[in-house]
């Protein structure tokens, strides 16, 4: 499993990009790192439990933008970690984290597969039609799912894609991030509104989720 | 020495030592005499006598006296006569040519060697090799600059150099102007090779095929990565403890080009972080001629430089859906330029040629910013120029047609593709025009209009939220001419797309004018300042199925309307009373 790669620490990246931020020489390193938050989201340790892994905007941006620089360090493989990349941003909503990176993203990574998948579900997060969102996004648990013609093998990268999808904390964060959209909009709100954006069944689970 | 007109042979001059030509107001002296250093200069080039003191005295004041009021008037004034004078449209002497003027210095050297190439690509278009030969000047000067700065650990040691804040400046902005003129060279060169690989009997032409030979064989020109490492290396060094006031200009000056750099790449989170630097409020003041002044200050002493600054500051928030703070950036410049144009001091600056163009580009993009963000607060004047120049485009985005695209890419810096192409693949049948099908530029455009496609729904919602204290949800939404379900959505989109980012208010910065003072100047405070504020000017909840409004507060400005009437009453009571003393 590639969250058994080794990994740097996210103090030791935070140093590596305040050194070296534009060497095409680390982009190993940044890599492995963007697979150690995913495998932290997919896994059911709290965040709390794996410290020495926080999310960093700084350490995803600066990978893609590596690869901006030097398509050649890209390639198949780059494009999914691009995805694993715009996949962490996603969560951050509604922070501009997605945003940001996608101006940073090449128009034909955006709209190959899984990127574009994603880029829809920015899109339906953006506009708030929350309930809409949820169908996409599963569609991103699936393995399987947008491969390309030929492509008889699933990557390691996208299997943890759809691991870090189909797991709790990924669903839970965009919950209480859509939550917090929706109360600064609504001082009462019908619960069967509530319960299509948020994807859950009925009020038990709500309250179980609360 | 002889005095002799031009009707000389110059097989007399060449066998006399130091001999002076006199033609009118003109003076020559050849150089294979004494020079004033008594070194002997092999060099045949031939040029007038001032080049020669302007070369020592801009060497003595760079090196040796470091009095910016010397060199001041070499760099601004002389340079420019001297140039005028005698190389309008032609490069002035080599290096080798002067270099016993400054005991062949190196730094000095490379300092000249820049200053020279940056008149000489101004007047005369660069082909590929005077591009590539621009690089190795820049990255020699850049060593030779890091090289003589102290070490991390060193205490503070004795000056070396000095160069005043306008050259500073002018090094850093042409740097990057190259940069960026390569890179478009770059795609350029490319999409026209491309062209012709289509067709198998067509064949590139001359100019393109040695083009894309020489490009290739310099991979490493212009390279982004070197151009961000010289950049940031500036930065680090300029701002140790122990670097002097020229090293601090240059980190200053480096920031500012470091946060164009990342606009025009289009990572925006890195442009605005570029400037923290600046606004540190923290930072030591810099002595600059007799005063001491905040990084911020330093920056705004240098026109180009504040007006680089606010530009790509204003586009970057732009992009990152921070209005209020673009608005302030460039209605901040805005307000700034036109009291300039009026008194007419911008004519002054060199380049000033170029700001009204930028003028023009910023007041577009107010245009954009005033459409879409109600509470950007624009100061009348300029809310007035952005009605006169684009009234026609706001009032067509308001019926409905296309109109932000325009605006957007006529304000719009041009934005790099940074990669290096695989040049061999652009003679190839079915090449794409673009290397890697990465459109730096189209990518940005698009990013704008996505975000830009849901503002025509919010402006027509918000414009009937405004008229009522509560309303139906679903009369609302048939006001809009959308359903329930779909409305609904929107009213959690306006509340989300509004909330955004905005610069802190800054703990005061040390400042020994009270310039900071102005209104619109982003004042001091770092990224980690920003706190999530609303760019709307109503407030509504939902509650059940009733939408309730309430009106932002608003400043009520009525002192400035009472101002500019009493003003133009007092200008009508003159010109009658004119008309009463003419009869």
């Amino acid at each position: 499993m590639s969250s058994s790669q080794p990994h740097l620490s996210y103090g030791e990246i935070q140093a590596l990009l305040a050194e070296s931020a534009y060497d095409p020489a680390i982009v190993q390193k940044l890599e492995a790192y963007v697979r150690a938050q995913v495998s932290a989201v997919a896994s059911t340790l709290v965040a709390s439990e794996t410290p020495d892994v926080q999310y960093s905007f700084d350490a995803n941006r600066t990978l893609v933008k590596l690869y901006h620089f030097f398509p050649h360090l890209e390639g198949e493989l780059g494009m999914t970690i691009t995805a694993l990349a715009a996949f962490l941003a996603l969560l951050q909503f509604p922070e501009t984290d997605f945003m940001a990176l996608c101006c940073l993203i090449p128009e034909r990574v955006q709209s190959t597969e899984p990127c574009a998948t994603l880029v829809r579900c920015a899109e339906l997060l953006e506009s708030c039609q929350f309930s809409e969102f949820w169908p996409e996004f599963r569609k991103l648990g699936i393995p399987e799912y947008g491969a390309r013609e030929g492509e008889t093998v699933v990557s390691d990268d996208r299997k943890l894609l759809s691991n870090a999808v189909n797991g709790t904390s990924a669903s839970n964060k965009i919950r209480s991030n859509m939550i917090q959209m929706l109360a600064k909009t609504y001082r009462s709100a019908p619960l069967s509104h509530v319960l299509a954006a948020l994807d859950l069944k009925d009020v038990d689970s709500l309250k179980a989720f609360g | 020495t002889l005095c002799a007109c031009l009707c000389l042979p110059t097989s007399f001059i060449q066998n006399h030592d130091d001999q002076s030509l006199c033609l009118n107001t003109l003076k020559w002296k050849t150089q294979l005499g004494k020079t004033r250093g008594n070194r002997p200069n092999m060099s045949t080039e031939v040029f007038p006598d001032c080049v020669i003191n302007f070369v020592f005295d801009l060497h003595d004041a760079s090196r040796r006296s470091f009095i910016p009021s010397e060199q001041q008037p070499q760099y601004s004034g002389v340079f420019r006569e001297i140039t005028a004078k005698y190389f309008p449209n032609t490069n002035w002497p080599s290096a080798e040519a002067i270099a016993s003027e400054c005991h062949g210095d190196t730094l000095f050297l490379a300092l000249y060697n820049e200053l020279t190439l940056r008149h000489l690509q101004s007047v005369k278009r660069p082909k590929v090799t005077d591009r590539i030969e621009g690089w190795h000047t820049y990255r020699q000067l850049f060593d030779l600059i890091l090289q003589e700065a102290p070490d991390e650990n060193a205490t503070a040691t004795s000056q070396t150099l000095f160069l005043i804040p306008d050259w500073c400046f002018d090094i850093m902005h042409e740097f990057l102007y190259q940069f960026q003129g390569f890179c478009q060279f770059r795609t350029a060169t490319y999409a026209a090779a491309a062209k012709t690989a289509e067709d198998p009997d067509k064949s590139p032409q001359a100019h393109v095929a040695e083009a894309l030979d020489v490009l290739s064989q310099n991979r490493d020109a212009w390279a982004v990565e070197t151009v961000l490492f010289y950049l940031h290396r500036l930065v680090a060094v300029g701002t140790r403890a122990n670097a002097s006031a020229t090293y601090r200009y240059l980190a200053y000056f480096s920031s500012v080009t470091l946060s164009r750099l990342e606009c025009l790449l289009g990572d925006y989170r890195a442009s605005i972080a570029a400037l923290d630097v600046i606004y540190d409020p923290e930072a030591e003041l810099v002595a600059v001629g007799e005063d001491m002044k905040s990084p911020e200050e330093l920056v705004n002493s240098v026109f180009s430089a504040r007006l680089s600054l606010s530009y790509h500051a204003g586009v970057s928030y732009l992009m990152l859906r921070r209005y209020k703070d673009s608005a302030s950036a460039l209605g901040g410049i805005c307000v700034f330029m036109q009291r300039g144009f009026k008194t007419g001091q911008l004519r002054k600056i060199p380049g000033s040629e170029q700001f009204s163009k930028l003028f023009d580009r910023m007041i577009a993009l107010l245009a954009i910013l005033s459409h879409i963000c109600p509470t950007s607060f624009l100061e009348d004047n300029i809310a007035a120029i952005v009605r006169e120049k684009h009234a026609n485009t706001l009032s067509k985005i308001e019926s409905g047609e296309e109109g932000y695209e325009d605006l957007f890419v006529f304000a719009c810096p041009k934005f790099v593709n940074p990669a290096v192409p695989d040049y061999s693949q652009a003679l190839k049948p079915g090449a794409t025009a673009v290397p890697y099908g990465q459109d730096a530029y189209k990518l940005q455009v698009q990013h704008f209009m996505n975000e830009m496609a849901a503002h025509q729904t919010l402006r027509k919602m918000r414009s009937y939220m405004c008229l009522y204290t509560s309303i139906d949800v679903e009369k609302l939404a048939s006001f809009n001419d959308m359903k329930v379900g779909e409305f609904e959505s929107w009213l959690t989109c306006y509340k989300h797309k509004m909330c955004q980012l905005e610069r802190g208010a800054g703990v005061s910065v040390k400042s020994s004018s009270g310039e900071n003072a102005s209104k619109g100047v982003v004042k001091g405070a770092k990224s980690d300042q920003d706190k999530i504020g609303t760019a709307m000017d109503i407030h509504y909840y939902v509650a059940g199925n009733v939408v309730h409004v309430d009106e932002a507060e608003k400043t009520r400005r009525f002192e400035n309307y009472f101002m500019i009437q009493i003003s133009h009453n007092e200008e009508i009571l003159k010109s009658l009373e004119r008309i009463r003393m003419d009869v």
